[in-house]
This record gives C-alpha cells, structure tokens and sequence, in this order.
C-alpha cells in the first residue's frame, strides 16, 4: 500500500454526545424493558470503525455521521448512507461491507439493514450500492479470508488498528526521508 | 404500500411444518420427482434431506438423534389446524432422514434432484459442483464437476437427466452431459451474460435453458446441432424493456407456455409467446407429454423462443423477490426480503376455494368420486388488461400488438375452473388441479407476513401434492405449507 488514494484526509474531532431522553417511547418496548434502537445507537456502533487506509475512525473522516442514519424500529428497518473521502474512492466497497458488517453483528436479526453511498459521493454509486445490497455477493465475500481478515481490522478496537496503521505511517515517512537524502 | 383485498381471506397458507437442524441460514429447497423428498443445503456446508414419516398423524415418540421435527410452530395451534384433508395430515411428521456433509468447503447454494430421483447435484461457493448417489440407504459423493471460476449459484437437470447447467458469479454457464460410469463432460461454457448469473432452469420439454442475471437481463438458450446460442435476451435494452434489477429466479408454467422472472426491482414478470394471442382458449394448452405437446397451435415454440413481457406483478413486494415457482396448479408461490410468502392467480380467488373445495371432498371420497365439469367463470367482468386483480398491488398487463382473442369474458367458452379429463386425479401431473381462470387478469391470492423470522431465500411447490408448499430462510428453517 505504497500509494494512499487520499494522502490528505480532513480530520475531525471525535463528537461528544449526550443522549436525551426523550418522553415519546414505545409503551410496549418499555414494558418489555428495551428502548427503541434509534440513529444515535446506531452511529455508536459505527463511529468508531477504522478506515482501511487512514490511521482514523469514520466518524473522524466524515464517512459517517448520526444525521446519515435512519433508524425505523417497529419495522426493524436500519438504512445507512456513508460518504468516502474521495469520489473515486476504490475503498469504498470495503467501507460499506464493514458497516454491514458490525451492524450484522451488534443488532437483532430482525433488522433489515441497508447501506448505501450519499448520492453523488463516488463515481460509481449505482455499482456499489448495488454490490452492497446483494446479500448473496456480500455472503461470499464474507467467505474469503482476506476479505474477512481485512473487514475485521477495520472493526478492530481503534487503539490496536490506530497503532498499526501509525505505524505504517511512520515506516512510510522514514523510508521517504531515506530515499531523499 | 399495499391494502389487503377482503377477497384475499378465503385462501390461505397454513403451516403444517417447521424443519429445524441447519446450523446456518437455508439457501434452498428441491423436492424429488415423485414429491416424497425435500432436500435442502445452506451455509453450514451441508444438504439435509427430510421426509415424512409413513401414516403418523400423532405426535412422534422419542425423538432419534437424526429426527429434527417440530411440528406447527407458536403461532399456528395444531388441534385447530386439524383439517379435513386426510391426503397429508396437518399435522405432519417430517423428520431429517439424511445429511449430506463434508464433501464441500463452502456454503451449498443449491441443489437438484436428477429427473430419476436417484442422484443429486449441489452447488458451492467453493467453485465446484458435486454428484451424489443413493448407495443402499447411504448418501456417496460419485462425482465432482470443475471449472467454475468461483462461486457457484445454481445447477439444473435438464427433463431426461442427460445434462446438467450451472452458472456462477463468473458469469458463464455450463452445459454438463452425464456419460455412462458417472462421468460428466462439459459440453460447452456460455458467455454472454456481463455480470453473476444467479439461476438457470430447463424448459420442460428440454431443449431450452433460460438463466437469470445480476445484468438485469434473462437469455435463453438453444442448440444449434454444434452448440448452445442465446436464442433472446429479456430486458438489458433500456427502460421498459423488462427488469431493472437483478433477477434472481425463473419459473415456466406447467404447460411450458409462458415464463415467470422476480428481481430486485420488486417485481414479478410473466412473459409468452408472441404468438400465444393466436388461438385462446384450454385445448391448445393440453399437455401430452414430449415437446410435441408443446408450441401447438400458435403457442411458444422452446427451440425457437420468442417470449416478451404480458405481464407485470407489482406493489406486492417491498424488498427483493428471492425466489418463486410457478406450480402444477398454476398458481404462483413467491418468497421475499420481507420474510413474506405470497401467492398469485388468474381470475377470482373464491372461485378458486370452491373448487380447492371440491378436490379436497373428492379425494375424500377416493378415486371413485364424480368429476366436476367445466365451471364456467364469471369473475371475468375485468377486461384483461384491466387493472388490479384482487390484491391491493397494480397488476399492469400489456396488450398483445396482434389483438388477443381472449379479451373479454367468455363465459361460454367454458373457461374452465377445473381442468379435468376424468383421468388425471389431484397431485398427478400438471393437467390435474388448475384453480386458477386461464385469461384472467393476475391477483394476489394469498400473503403470509412473517412467514420466517427472517428473508425467505427459495419457495417450491410439491410436484405431486400441488398444494404443498416448502420453503426456507435465512433464520436456519425450512418451512411446509398447505394451500387452504
């Protein structure tokens, strides 16, 4: 990886947020004792997925944000729009597929769960939206180890991946600094 | 999205079985040829094939280790579904009789059952497809078929189990013969399709392959002598020219006349002849058997394919169609990303209950029961081509350039409700139960919301119990239903 697509990602502080309770609730839900899940849950499972390329979090590079989520619980329906830093962003596919991913992973079954490009983010929004809804091709992909291994470090705990991938960096300049002189 | 029609209640799908066993989600199911066996393969790597224990109407003793039966499920009270057709009780004790397992590396996407029952294809992620024999009361791999570049979607045998198709996310299909002593020798590898192909099917009178796509488009297939060429592709042509998404599953009706498609775009297409508005009416769709009983008479002719879009089923679906199956009574079962299971058929629903009714004290009766004769319809008040048949969803059906003669009601004619020579009896090939009006406008008959806990991945009709439905999903069951 010798070439990143985007060398100069912006960077953004990580959100603080406080969660308000809001009076409307589902009465049934809160008979049963669960919350609705809403937009800010699902953004606290997401924020924090590393980038394949950069050493930061979605959240820091914009990919994702809470006001990009809609969250629909009655219906179990979660759709997510994310938006690569760059328009030709060939890491966008791997993104997507980790979204689907951990939210595969961190909600009940009975969700139905959509990710999707922000309209007019990449160039080729219709192909990887599409990919990324067919459950058949995202299944497959799932089975081929590197692909796995290389979703799985995006989901890793950022310490670990951040430490990794700074040190990547680090290699980086050091071997550009050797090269120069 | 979608208003439920009062009409809709008088059928209805009731669950008779819930098979349990899988360990991961359950792409598809096959029945065998005489409808005694349901195979079923999923992402655990391995097939399971289940039957029903001979007579049992009561509840099973000790379970055997292999036996996986759970009968009804919460919400289905099976003192209250006790009905009264002694065919198939409804409680029914299916049970796990087979696993077929360490054979491949990856998730079985599909299986087929050779015409004669006695083999069994699977199909893998793993690239290859596997042949299977029943050695005594033991499952063996006899075979393997390479060469697939990557996964594998779908195999098929054709009606006289000399050839088998495959297709996968290369985008090719494969044409296998089947030679003496198990082996298979590819025949020739069709490109053609620019993307995955999720599905191909035989025509039933052979001769005719059709596969589905994620380019959005159908191609058929057939041999010229030296090789197989796409005969006609279906959509790919831009707007209006048939589905504007993957399609995932094919179906041919009983007669082989017409073909039914379901995409990712959330609709379901019929597609014919252009020649079938010529000469309406029942008697040109008789089957006799051999592809001489078809294409007679101004119908669709499988080596010279001509099919275009009559109809298109819309507004039913909210998320992709996954699979459906056109079956020997003529409706049309489908299963969706929804976790739905509807039903669609021709003409009026509750002329259809009368005459499911009628079957059902029929083959209470036994054999010796009189036949009903040609009932002639009168819910036809609807021009075909009308719109809406008794679902909520827009039926939209597009009119023949050449005119149909079935255009109107016909009452006359006798557009028979129940096709019936006096010599075919429920569940014995595809002229016996046809609840459905030849002509008439398209509706949805019946709709199981929640049908599985999760997106329903195949529907298949019993061959020989037309009103038995199998089904499975992505929450790791397979499900039998009955037509009520």
């Amino acid at each position: 990886m010798s070439e990143l697509i985007n060398p100069n990602p912006i960077v953004h502080e990580r959100k603080s947020t406080i969660r308000i309770k809001s009076d409307h609730r589902n009465e049934a839900l809160v008979a049963e004792g669960r919350e609705p899940i809403d937009a800010l849950e699902i953004f606290d499972h997401i924020r924090d997925i590393n980038d394949p390329e950069h050493p930061y979090t979605l959240e820091q590079l914009n990919v994702v944000s809470e006001d990009q989520i809609e969250v629909d619980d009655d219906r179990g329906r979660v759709s997510v729009q994310f938006t690569p830093t760059v328009a030709h962003c060939s890491m966008a596919t791997l993104i997507g597929l980790s979204l689907r991913v951990k939210l595969m992973r961190c909600l009940p079954p009975r969700f139905k769960i959509d990710i999707k490009l922000s309209p007019g983010s990449h160039s080729s929004e219709a192909a990887v939206n599409k990919q990324l809804a067919d459950k058949e091709r995202v299944a497959a992909a799932l089975e081929n180890p590197n692909l796995l291994s290389m979703v799985n470090r995006c989901l890793s705990p950022p310490q670990e991946s951040v430490n990794e991938q700074q040190q990547q960096q680090q290699q980086r300049n050091v071997g550009e600094a050797a090269t120069a002189s | 999205l979608f208003q439920p029609c009062q009409k809709m209640d008088c059928l209805s799908l009731e669950l008779v079985a819930s098979l349990a066993g899988h360990q991961d989600r359950v792409w598809s199911v096959a029945w065998s040829p005489k409808g005694d066996f349901l195979a079923s393969c999923s992402g655990d790597k391995t097939v399971r094939i289940w039957t029903r224990r001979a007579g049992a109407t009561s509840p099973p003793a000790a379970a055997a280790p292999s036996a996986a039966t759970i009968t009804g499920n919460d919400s289905v009270n099976p003192t209250t579904c006790a009905g009264s057709n002694t065919i198939i009780g409804a409680q029914q004790q299916w049970y796990c009789c087979a696993i077929l397992d360490q054979c491949h590396s990856r998730t079985i996407r599909n299986i087929a059952w050779s015409p004669n029952g006695k083999a069994l294809a699977t199909a893998s992620f793993d690239a290859t497809v596997a042949i299977w024999e029943l050695a005594g009361s033991v499952w063996e791999q006899v075979a393997e078929l390479e060469g697939h570049e990557n996964e594998v979607k779908c195999v098929t045998w054709n009606p006289d189990g000399r050839l088998i198709a495959t297709c996968g996310r290369d985008r090719s299909v494969w044409i296998w013969e089947s030679l003496p002593g198990r082996e298979f020798e590819c025949v020739d590898v069709k490109q053609g399709h620019t993307q995955d192909v999720k599905a191909v099917r035989w025509h039933p009178a052979g001769e005719l392959l059709v596969s589905a796509s994620y380019d959005d488009t159908i191609k058929l297939w057939n041999y010229d002598g030296d090789e197989w060429v796409c005969s006609q592709t279906l959509g790919g042509c831009g707007p209006g020219s048939g589905h504007s998404s993957t399609v995932w599953d094919v179906s041919w009706d009983p007669d082989g006349q017409r073909l039914a498609s379901c995409s990712d775009d959330l609709t379901i297409k019929l597609w014919e002849s252009r020649a079938a508005g010529a000469a309406p009416g029942p008697g040109r769709l008789a089957v006799s058997g051999g592809s001489g009983g078809y294409g007679g008479g101004g119908g669709l002719v499988p080596s010279r394919p001509d099919l275009r879009c009559g109809t298109t089923l819309s507004g039913y679906h909210g998320r992709t169609i996954f699979s459906l199956d056109w079956g020997p009574t003529g409706l049309i079962a489908s299963g969706d990303g929804e976790d739905c299971i509807c039903v669609f058929g021709q003409g009026d629903p509750e002329m259809a209950r009368v005459v499911l009714r009628a079957s059902e004290e029929e083959a209470r009766q036994g054999p010796a029961g009189t036949n009903t004769s040609s009932v002639s319809c009168d819910g036809g008040d609807e021009r075909r081509g009308g719109g809406g048949g008794s679902g909520g969803g827009d039926t939209t059906e597009v009119d023949p350039d050449d005119g149909s003669g079935a255009s109107g009601p016909d009452a006359d004619a006798g557009v028979s409700a129940l096709r019936d020579d006096g010599k075919e009896r429920l569940g014995k090939g595809s002229t016996g139960l046809r609840p459905g009006q030849e002509g008439q406008p398209w509706g949805l008959w019946t709709r199981v919301q929640s049908a599985h806990d999760a997106d329903v991945n195949c529907v298949r009709w019993n061959p020989a119990h037309p009103r038995l439905l199998a089904s499975c999903s992505d929450d790791r069951l397979v499900k039998l239903w009955w037509l009520r």
